[in-house]
């Protein structure tokens, strides 16, 4: 069921009428029978994963509870005798056990989120080591279809095992409540990833029906079936022909390369985070709040800056359970130290500063899918964001010797488009047919330039599904998107201003942008709007 | 006060320290900038400053860096 199907629609408008129709204490299970009704649509087996992810996390975070309480009742039965050094011990000791319990638990349901992922390859592997040794045994290699959102309730149900074991909150009691935030079904498809005390709590208390939260949520679908229906949907072909294993092993330009990466960018960025405008309206319609999960990442004037724009609740949860957690572990704090004593201040910090980049963005190249393609991608994305630590001194240095305004427009949109390049080949390198056509295409684009073809001088231009008509089509959207994207970097609220204009403006508005989607969406019998980019990781 | 302000504006000598208190909510300082100044701050003090202190309140101004700091001494 895609979330820009009539039936999302019928069915989202159906849970929303249910929900404010019971009695708000059973608000929360209308969302928990929605949600499992909705997972059960995408495969029965599926189930299993998600059910085994629930009453594991919540287990384990019954436990981890219980040995916390059980440590303040200790503290609280030595009374007022008790030495700040006997609390400090017994702090310790549950510290200890809790540690283990939230270790041994996330590994195992990281476990099962690696072996569904990778089995194939390590049955692959193993087979060839075998074979190395002439032994006569093989594993099956089985190729396991991994659940829709497996990685996201993973990863939500990972951060609050973390969040209760650190005692930022208490464990839920209540299962099904619990059931629902690893569940919540806006959010299962793509995300975003959420905390369990912003979003979990949201999600089991009581919410009234509220005019705002229904207009704005509609508004927030209708925003993201506009990006998904009209831009990322139409510009498909163009980045599918082109980074076509057929199209690659002819003969080709860098100016091709270049249209097929910059239809890629808006498709992938219109696909993204049109799905979450969708996932994120349908929450509010509900009165719930979803985290915010793109900033406008076309404006980002470093690889750094576009990180904190782009998917930013999986770079939050990577900061907070991968980045701090290595940037701050002994060995890597000791190796920082020596080097501040050793080489000065500069040193110190560049240390860790190179570390942790590589350790995240192998992850998250990990995260899309066990590839040469998006290892060789998150290390090219590590390697930059590092060396821009690492260098910073130097530019700053630099750029007063040739006496560059920093602060200048002229030089904001130097480094954007500075920053598009280096993300044009961070895109070509996962797009491309194998790596090896990747760092051709790469090579290509910076060589070989054929400016006709963007003039429309040869008509080239429209032979990738897309015609005159249609990329008309294309540009207005993407300026549309622009001039929001201008409003939105200089703090205007789209929604609240809309909201203050008057009643025929504002309707105006809103019928234009309803009209937009449903004559120029791409629609039709063999179209498969299911294909969400990001519901595949 | 002193000694932390010294150690930030060492850190980033683009940010008047005195006046800003929302120095994460609004993003003026990164992650990079955090675990530097946690570096920092556990060297020039001698103590262990640990990840689940590593919340916004407690990052957000100066004052609230020196009170974390204070309190992580008192516990000491």
């Amino acid at each position: 069921m895609s979330f820009t199907s009539f039936n999302f629609l019928a069915f989202l408008f159906l849970v929303i009428v249910i929900y404010y129709l019971v009695p708000k204490k059973f608000q929360w299970a209308v969302l928990l029978l929605a949600s499992y009704g909705f997972y059960l649509s995408t495969g029965t087996n599926n189930l299993i994963y998600i059910l085994f992810a629930t009453v594991f996390a919540y287990g384990s975070g019954r436990w981890m509870q219980w040995l916390r309480d059980k440590g303040q009742e200790q503290i609280k039965a030595l009374g007022d005798e008790a030495t700040k050094d006997q609390k400090r011990d017994i702090k310790k000791a549950v510290n200890k056990k809790v540690h283990t319990v939230q270790v041994l638990t996330a590994l195992v349901i990281l476990g099962v989120l690696i072996f569904v992922k990778c089995s194939d390859i390590f049955a692959t592997g193993l087979n060839s080591v075998f074979g190395m040794f002439h032994w006569d045994v093989s594993v099956p290699v089985v190729n396991i279809i991994a659940p829709l959102g497996l990685s996201y309730f993973t990863f939500n149900s990972i951060g609050y095992l973390i969040d209760v074991g650190r005692g930022k909150h208490d464990a839920e009691k209540h299962i099904g409540k619990f059931a629902l935030f690893v569940s919540f079904f806006p959010s299962i498809v793509q995300g975003p990833l959420f905390r369990y005390n912003d979003v979990g709590a949201q999600l089991g208390q009581p919410h009234k029906l509220e005019y705002k939260n229904i207009t704005y949520g509609a508004q927030l679908i209708l925003w993201g079936c506009f990006k998904k229906l009209v831009i990322a949907d139409r510009v498909a072909s163009i980045a599918g022909t082109i980074f076509s294993a057929e199209f690659v092993a002819g003969d080709f330009t860098g100016t091709q390369v270049f249209f097929g990466v910059l239809a890629y960018s808006f498709q992938i960025y219109c696909d993204f985070s049109g799905g979450t405008d969708i996932t994120r309206g349908a929450a509010q319609m509900m009165g719930i709040d979803l985290p915010v999960n793109f900033e406008q990442p076309f404006f980002a004037t470093s690889m750094a800056d576009f990180w904190r724009r782009w998917h930013m609740s999986l770079g939050a949860w990577m900061r907070e359970f991968v980045f701090f957690p290595i940037m701050l572990c002994k060995p890597v704090t000791a190796v920082s130290k020596a080097a501040r004593k050793r080489f000065g201040p500069a040193a110190g910090k560049i240390v860790p500063s190179v570390a942790a980049p590589f350790v995240v963005f192998f992850l998250i190249g990990i995260w899309h899918g066990i590839t040469w393609q998006y290892i060789v991608n998150g290390l090219f994305n590590a390697t930059i964001i590092s060396s821009t630590v690492a260098l910073t001194p130097t530019y700053q240095k630099l750029g007063k010797a040739l006496r560059v305004n920093t602060e200048a427009f002229s030089f904001r949109i130097f480094q954007m488009l500075r920053t598009f390049t280096l993300l044009c080949i961070s895109r070509i390198i996962v797009k491309a047919p194998s790596l090896g056509d990747a760092f051709r295409m790469i090579k290509k684009m910076f060589t070989d330039v054929d400016l006709d073809f963007f003039l429309g001088n040869n008509g080239d231009i429209y032979k990738y599904g897309v015609s005159e008509k249609g990329m008309t089509v294309v540009i207005v959207g993407i300026l549309i998107l622009l001039v929001v994207g201008i409003l939105r970097e200089r703090g205007m609220k789209i929604r609240e201003t809309v909201a203050q204009q008057g009643i025929i403006l504002r309707w105006t508005l809103y019928l234009l942008l309803l009209a937009i989607v449903l004559i120029f969406g791409i629609y039709g019998p063999s179209y498969d709007a299911s294909a969400f980019i990001y519901g595949q990781f | 006060m002193e000694k932390i302000l010294e150690i930030l504006t060492s850190i980033r000598g683009d940010i008047d320290f005195e006046k800003e208190t929302k120095l994460i909510d609004d993003g003026i300082l990164d992650s990079f900038d955090i675990v530097s100044i946690v570096a920092e701050l556990c060297e020039e003090y001698d103590i262990t400053i640990t990840i689940d202190q590593l919340e916004p309140e407690n990052f957000n101004s100066a004052a609230a860096m020196l009170a974390l700091v204070n309190s992580i001494l008192d516990e000491e």
